[in-house]
């Protein structure tokens, strides 16, 4: 007790033994006590190799798991009509206005090898999801209701992004019912 | 230097904060890990990706995922968390069975549907027939963020 109120030496040499000694080096514990009277000043300036690297790996693994390395995704979300929605050509009468067909078919392998077509005669040529989705837009509203029903109907063989791209332009022209038909010929 | 024993037992008695802040980590690790695990179950798909595309989030909640594999890998075509349905009337039934038992559970159930952007139509409507023939409304189709739009 009384070193540690005497000099400055001792005490900076009491601060710095307690860091060594936690380090979990128990058992070099007694052996390195005795090493460490002589180079008392440089013990007490060692850090704690052990436990630091410790718990940067642990920090740096948190980092890497909250990081979001996936590719982000997004969503269409859409009603499916029951069971009991009917086809479009099996009863026209049944309905008040004839749904709008849309057919897309796939070309080619490419995201741009896609072509499209409409059975409405108020649709004229397409070129591209843009200009159907400028055509059917303004359409809507003028000849057609907003919940005029719309029918993707992709031809066979038609690729899923094509579908969703033809899915995409009719949700954009601002239609609200619009639904996927039953793949013709599968 | 005896002096010095003595000192040491007398701060021996301080809480021992690095071993405490390891495990606690390592619990916040296991916790997270643990509430990943759902996310695990996606299969990795070429998504298709939709210039100027209306979509929203993906539910977080109450999902039920299916993947459709594509037809150049191995296993079932319709993959719905661990398990597998075929392509044929035996494997649709049990995805319809499945998917009723998921109604049962929470009728709010969305489910979303993951294609690849190869794939074709015939392939992918299917799953949607399903889901509507277990009386679940609520669907997501999944597309890829654009990069222009992030």
């Amino acid at each position: 007790m009384s070193a540690k109120t005497t000099g400055v030496d001792l005490r900076s040499l009491d601060w710095g033994e307690p860091v060594v000694e936690r380090s979990g080096e128990q058992p070099l514990g007694r052996r390195t006590s005795t090493r460490r009277h002589t180079g008392a000043r440089k013990a007490s300036m060692a850090l704690n190799f052990t436990a630091m690297i410790d718990v940067v790996f642990l920090l740096l693994l948190y980092f890497m798991l909250t990081a979001d390395f996936a590719k982000q995704e997004d969503a269409f979300s859409l009603d499916l009509p029951g069971q009991g929605a009917a086809e479009v050509a099996d009863d026209p009468f049944a309905l008040p206005e004839q749904p709008i067909l849309v057919s897309v078919r796939s070309s080619g392998d490419g995201r741009a090898d896609y072509a499209l077509t409409t059975d409405s005669p108020l649709v004229g040529e397409l070129n591209g999801y843009d200009a159907l989705t400028t055509t059917l837009g303004a359409l809507r509203g003028d000849l057609l209701a907003p919940d005029h029903e719309m029918v993707i109907a992709p031809e066979p063989g038609t690729r899923w992004e094509h579908t969703l791209g033809a899915y995409n332009a009719v949700t954009r022209a601002g239609f609200e019912r619009v639904r996927f038909a039953r793949p013709s010929g599968g | 230097m005896r002096s010095r024993v003595y000192q040491r037992g007398a701060t021996g008695v301080n809480a021992n904060m690095t071993p405490m802040i390891d495990v606690v980590f390592l619990l916040i690790i296991f916790f997270m890990l643990v509430s990943q695990i759902q996310r695990a179950r996606l299969v990795d798909l070429t998504l298709p990706e939709i210039a100027d595309a209306k979509t929203d989030e993906p539910a977080r909640e109450s999902v039920v995922v299916i993947n459709v594999v594509p037809q150049d890998r191995e296993g079932a075509p319709y993959r719905l968390g661990t398990l597998d349905f075929d392509n044929d009337r035996a494997g649709l039934d049990g995805l319809v069975r499945q998917l009723v038992r998921e109604r049962e559970r929470d009728p709010q159930s969305i489910v979303i549907v993951r294609a690849d952007r190869t794939e074709t139509y015939e392939r992918v409507h299917p799953v949607l027939q399903a889901v509507s023939d277990a009386g679940l409304t609520r669907v997501q189709l999944l597309t890829l963020t654009e990069d222009s739009e992030r």
